[in-house]
């Protein structure tokens, strides 16, 4: 059989040109975003645009987001593909959440009877009853018992709880079935009426009262203690303390508008149901044991404090967490402080979007403390933060975390896992508008994508500091797309391995700066454009600099563009060149 | 004592979960040296995913065909439908050819292609052949590299049109293959060059610099002057690895003619390569 085919197979050579044009050769690669530097880029080492799509993965699941899948087919068009982040408000938020939750939503008209309360309360409570009204509809189909379990997901993603698989795919079951965007639509509209509510103030008295969604109180100046549940409660002012308990509750509203808080517990937590918390103002502290501030498990979780120097302190899920639902945490003026154990500070898990939006001063993110990592001999945490995607592997792909920073001088840490990173089939992304920002991270982190996942960490204007041990900083590894963008400033990049624009086992990496001279340091070879070609076909590692005097591992190097292997590349960019 | 031997099956099976250690060689290792291949294939319907890739492991050192194509075929997880297929390739044992070619139309068909390549057996040239023109560049990279198992240097016609594929992972994975044919591999590049794509006609003169093919000497010298730039660059490096001095008047007369100031310098480099 095998000479049979040899002698096909001479014939056939004889005859390729004649019949070549009609065959593979046809499948011209179709261009994906107009940029001749980088076509420079990636045809100086044999390669089109095409070529960084993410070929091989054949694991997708039902929890795949299309976001996702688009970013791994064109890489290039990463940031095209995002929602904007142009107003960090909960309603617009949510519209962000909507549009990446991509789902089809028909808004419908909900009429509510009239409601036996003040006047200044009507408008609110009637837009919870619509909600309420909404979510009863959403949420018929689970009985008592599936709605309590929903407490339960967290234990998918929290390492100290060992499931079987057969619990977990329950769990996975379960989530799978909620209705997301059709929450997040009930969530903006309550949402509207929570902002008009507050930009209004009306003038209120003191008193509960009886609702046909439940208990309503408004507390007075003083410093008071919200322990039992409502469904709404609004605090006219001083320092106050709330205590949230973690339970599935249909849809519930705090309003604080004044005084500096504490908020303890499950604060703006939705499970099986909506719960948005608002703190108008003053230095308010809040602190989770379990879950907190701004969760979705099964539903949507909104926490927005509006102004002063804030303190938000997590443990595992939280500050922006969503799976299987959403979360956010939304903060606006003050230097703030975000710590937290694990998966916190926008975070997608399953089926979830997760954002911390922060729209102003100098903000401390940190996270870690509680979990080892199981490499290095232990040494490190695990942090899962700071705009990080989670899947459950191999399960569940993972959902978006977005990290969205407006302005301020801010300071990001993590050990392993975070700022703009992507596990197992997620999305995880972190954004920072302005600011001199210093990212410090060990491992898997500074625009990293691992395991057919997307990690993209975007700074825009200010002299940033980027430091990493090893595998990030524009790193893609295992059939995955990591990118770190950084569009001004003089910058500085310090790693030790596998970063600064690497691809690894068949990954496409890719660090791009757009403007300032900038510092690239770097110990080993695998880095600054580098594809690693071990695993059958290697992957793209491309670092791009496209202005300025810039330091590179191998000297200064302005004007260059250097192939490192088959697949990797450094180009640096003189303006005197124009395009090719 | 069926009872005792499925409880230490139990115990061993229970050492599997965790990452990589001698103790989960040992119990892997344990679990071979018992034979019971029905034990071992149940247990892998009844764990969680690490513990099936370590179970699925064993049922490929006992060759255990048939316990591989019901999990290849009956499993409800998609890693075990894999691992499974993967493991059928590596048993090598004709009898996985049935359940392989069942699966051939199959999502796994890119696994199941490259099993049947380590299976050996050249009636399966065809249906390999087949697969070159799959949508999924997956799909395509495997059954290239099976029908370099299979067919060996009679593959050499069907690679070359891969050097041309949309992507780069096939392209590059036809690369080595077609360089261990030494000329042949290079005299097919030549036959097709012309219609190559720019990525292809890249791919085929590192081909000839790479084997120091004389007879595609004029397409490398009408390379650096008459194509786009990224070609010419392709050329300009084909000849540096060649390093024969006779390129460099060549060399010089083209740094004269070519535009892309990436060309220049890499003629530089070239240049100074070809006079060590």
């Amino acid at each position: 059989m095998d000479k049979v085919y040899c002698w096909i197979n001479g014939v056939r050579l004889f005859l390729l040109c004649c019949v070549m044009p009609t065959i593979a050769f046809a499948q011209m690669p179709q261009i994906s975003i107009q940029d001749s530097v980088l076509n420079t880029a990636l045809w100086s080492i044999g390669l089109t645009q095409a070529d960084l799509a993410i070929r091989g993965d054949t694991l997708g699941d039902v929890d795949r987001f299309a976001l996702t899948q688009r970013v791994l087919e064109e890489p290039a068009r990463a940031m095209d593909l995002l929602p904007a982040f142009d107003k960090l408000t909960g309603p617009d938020l949510l519209q962000d959440a909507l549009l990446l939750l991509g789902g089809e939503v028909s808004p419908e008209v909900i009429s509510v009877s009239d409601v036996d309360v003040p006047e200044g309360l009507k408008a609110l409570v009637r837009a919870l009853m619509a909600c309420q009204k909404q979510l009863d509809q959403i949420y018929v189909g689970f009985s008592a018992e599936e709605q309590h379990a929903f407490m339960s997901l967290i234990h998918l993603v929290d390492p100290g709880v060992l499931l079987s698989e057969a619990a977990s795919d329950s769990l996975i079951a379960l989530g799978r079935r909620v209705d997301r965007p059709a929450l997040v639509l009930s969530t903006i509209r309550l949402m509207e009426a929570v902002d008009v509510f507050v930009a209004l103030s009306p003038t209120l008295e003191i008193g509960v009262f009886d609702t046909p969604v439940g208990r309503v109180v408004v507390g007075g100046d003083t410093a008071d203690v919200y322990a039992e549940p409502a469904a709404l409660i609004i605090d006219l002012g001083g320092d106050d303390h709330y205590i949230y308990q973690m339970s599935p509750k249909r849809v519930s509203v705090v309003i604080d508008l004044g005084g500096d808080d504490i908020h303890t517990g499950a604060s703006g937590s939705g499970i099986a149901g909506v719960n948005v918390v608002v703190d108008v103002q003053g230095k308010d502290r809040y602190f989770s044991e379990g879950i907190g501030q701004g969760v979705g498990m099964g539903g949507v979780g909104v926490l927005v404090d509006l102004a002063g120097d804030d303190f938000y302190q997590a443990d595992v899920g939280g500050q922006g967490f969503g799976l299987y639902g959403v979360g956010i945490l939304c903060d606006g003026a003050g230097a703030d402080r975000y710590e937290g154990a694990l998966l916190v500070q926008g975070v997608g898990a399953p089926g979830g979007v997760g954002i911390l939006a922060d729209e102003a001063g100098v903000d401390s993110y940190r996270a870690g403390g509680k979990y080892k990592d199981f490499r290095e001999a232990g040494q490190y945490y695990q942090s899962m933060a700071q705009g990080f995607g989670y899947g459950v592997r191999p399960l569940a792909s993972g959902g978006i975390g977005i990290l969205v920073d407006a302005a301020g001088d801010d300071r990001y840490e993590v050990d392993y896992f975070g700022q703009g990173t992507g596990f197992w089939g997620s999305v995880g992304v972190l954004i920072d508008r302005q600011g001199k920002d210093q990212y410090v991270a060990r491992r898997y982190a500074q625009g990293c994508g691992v395991h057919l996942a997307v990690g993209v960490l975007v700074d825009e204007i200010g002299d940033d500091v980027f430091v990493l041990w090893g595998v990030g900083q524009g790193c893609g590894h295992d059939l995955a797309v990591g990118r770190l963008i950084d569009l001004g400033g003089h910058d500085v990049y310090r790693a030790t391995w596998l970063a600064q624009g690497v691809g690894n086992a068949n990954g496409v990496g890719w660090l791009e700066d757009l403007g300032g001279d900038d510092v690239y340091q770097a110990e080993r070879e695998d880095t600054q454009g580098f594809g690693v070609s071990a695993r059958d076909y290697g992957s793209i590692g491309l670092l791009i600099d496209r202005e300025g005097l810039d330091q590179y591992r191998l000297g200064r190097e302005n004007g260059l563009v250097r192939s490192l292997g088959d697949y990797g590349v450094l180009v640096d960019w003189p303006l005197i060149w124009g395009a090719q | 004592m069926i009872g005792v031997l499925a409880a230490t099956i139990g115990i061993w099976v229970g050492t599997l979960a965790g990452p990589d250690s001698p103790t989960r060689e040992t119990a892997q290792d344990s679990l071979v040296a018992s034979g019971q291949v029905h034990g071992v294939a149940n247990a892998v319907f009844e764990n969680n995913w690490r513990t099936r890739e370590g179970l699925i492991s064993v049922l490929e050192r006992m060759g255990a065909v048939a316990a591989l194509a019901d999990i290849a075929t009956r499993h409800s997880k998609l890693d075990a439908q894999r691992l499974a297929i993967r493991s059928l390739g590596l048993v090598g044992n004709p009898e996985a050819q049935v359940p392989l070619r069942f699966l051939l139309k199959s999502e796994h068909r890119d696994l199941v292609v490259e099993a049947l390549g380590l299976v050996g057996d050249t009636s399966d040239i065809v249906r390999t052949r087949a697969l070159l023109q799959d949508e999924r560049a997956d799909v395509r990279r495997r059954a290239a590299l099976a029908l370099v198992k299979l067919a060996g240097e009679g593959a050499v016609g069907d690679l070359v049109l891969l050097l041309g594929d949309p992507h780069h992972s096939v392209r590059f994975a036809v690369f080595d293959p077609l360089q261990s044919y030494g000329h042949l591999g290079a005299q097919a590049a030549l036959v097709v060059y012309d219609g190559l794509p720019m990525v292809g006609k890249q791919l085929a003169l590192r081909l000839f610099g790479q084997l120091h093919y004389a007879p595609a000497y004029g397409i490398l010298e009408s390379a650096l002057v008459n194509e786009p730039w990224p070609i010419q660059l392709a050329a300009v490096r084909a000849i540096g690895v060649g390093g024969e001095a006779t390129w460099v008047p060549i060399l010089k007369n083209a740094e004269n003619k070519v535009s892309s100031p990436i060309v220049g310098m890499a003629i530089q480099d070239a240049i100074n390569d070809c006079n060590k």
